[in-house]
């Protein structure tokens, strides 16, 4: 079911040194890119726990992305490495519960993929407008 | 279990009155006599008191971090899981060996816990504890299942459709308490702030009743244990709605077992695999994202 007049609320963690530069530098490129996004920079995406993630569906988003460099290209030399084997566990038990593990979507962006970068924004905001509204974790404390 | 009784008894005794240890942590026998309890002697006279049989499911390790026990020298009654928990413990550098007196007992399954029958580790190693109790005549050790046939609800559930795992999730979750007694009986649930108890971030707040917050605590408490769970089945045990807690940590050792191999707690020397990483792991994310 297509829900063609939602909007998706899509929270993107970036890492400081890859993602966030990657979508600085779509930025200048006047690359355009939906407005759903609301980018959080965090220091590597290893920060990312798996509370913050679900946290950020309590508070109504539809989709989490997560948003780090290349393996092995690090700043921090292994905090990627962190995060893939987290979330790869994390996916699997949100599966396990019911909530749709599609929502959490992890990308390898570096700093001067700007284009990857719109793509991937492009294509998750797609994949969430066709999915609709994401009610299964909500917290009724955020709702408004 | 009465020779280990017996022998238990005869060895406190003497522990307590060369004032080697200054207590010592058993079971004994309960008001009602359907189970044995949580039991501390701290005379010679009061370790005839002491028992251990199949009702003994208590996991005894997680006193060792209560304050009233810290700078005592302390005998333990120890059990396959919960000497996986201590060393654990010891190996955290969260508890002294030189403190700890382990008595092991070669445990033959509690009473009606499937933990019990897909446990590889129902006693504890003779090297590891400063004394073994064993039955004799042990009659006949039932065979321990492996870890992915144990449990066969996980793949009732995996087999499910998406909406039907979650109506069974939230049928389940939304009985849920939160009491904290599951985290409070597991052995190796120790941190010294939890998550929880903290009011700032507020990831949940404890007075009110809503299926997101639940969700929150279950899977946050399960991916906190999850490459540390010995398998123990006290979440599950005491869990007063009866929330299949367990399924949630057996599930999540089974994938850490498939992706990253078969570590187990307790058994094998630290580290544990999600407090490293390296770059040899597989990449399951890859060039397209998932």
């Amino acid at each position: 079911m297509m829900h063609e007049s939602f909007e998706p609320k899509l929270v993107a963690f970036c890492c400081n040194w890859c993602s966030y530069a990657g979508a600085d530098l779509a930025g200048t490129g006047r690359l355009k890119y939906p407005e759903n996004i609301r980018i959080i920079r965090v220091p590597c995406s290893s920060r990312v726990d798996a509370s913050l993630v679900l946290r950020a569906f309590q508070n109504g988003a539809d989709g989490v992305m997560i948003a780090g460099c290349h393996p092995g290209d690090c700043h921090y030399d292994t905090g990627n490495y962190h995060t893939r084997k987290r979330m790869v566990l994390l996916k699997s038990v949100l599966e396990f519960i019911g909530l749709s593990s599609e929502r959490l979507l992890v990308k390898w962006i570096s700093g001067n993929e700007a284009d990857r970068f719109q793509a991937t924004v492009e294509s998750f905001t797609r994949e969430l407008k066709q999915m609709g509204p994401y009610e299964k974790a909500r917290d009724l404390r955020c709702a408004k | 279990m009465r020779k280990i009784t017996e022998a238990l008894r005869e060895v406190a005794t003497k522990l307590l009155h060369s004032s080697e240890v200054d207590l010592v942590l058993g079971y004994t026998r309960g008001e009602k006599a359907k189970a044995s309890v949580p039991y501390v002697a701290t005379t010679p006279e009061e370790a005839a008191n002491l028992c251990f049989d199949n009702t003994s499911s208590k996991a005894l390790s997680k006193y060792l971090l209560q304050d009233s026990f810290v700078a005592k020298k302390t005998a333990l009654v120890l059990k396959g899981c919960d000497y996986r928990a201590v060393k654990m413990m010891i190996d955290e550098n969260r508890i002294e060996r030189g403190q700890l007196y382990l008595i092991g007992v070669s445990c033959q399954g509690m009473e009606n816990s499937p933990f019990c029958q897909s446990c590889q580790h129902k006693s504890p190693p003779a090297e590891g504890v400063d004394i073994l109790l064993s039955e004799d005549d042990a009659t006949g050790e039932r065979i321990a299942k492996s870890l992915q046939e144990a449990f066969p609800e996980i793949e009732k559930i995996e087999r499910m459709s998406e909406d039907e795992r979650f109506e069974y999730w939230k049928r389940q979750f939304s009985r849920c308490k939160r009491c904290y007694t599951c985290r409070n009986a597991c052995p190796v649930c120790t941190c010294r702030v939890c998550m929880f108890d903290r009011e700032n971030p507020d990831y949940i707040d404890a007075a009110k009743d809503q299926l997101a917050q639940h969700q929150f605590y279950h899977i946050i408490r399960s991916f906190h244990v999850s490459d540390r769970c010995v398998g123990c089945g006290q979440c599950a045990r005491v869990c007063p709605e009866g929330v299949p807690l367990h399924l949630l940590h057996q599930k999540l050792q089974r994938e850490l077992h498939k992706f990253y191999g078969s570590y187990k707690a307790g058994v094998d020397e630290l580290p544990n695999p999600l407090s490293h990483a390296h770059k040899n792991e597989p990449d399951f994310f890859g060039k397209v994202g998932r």
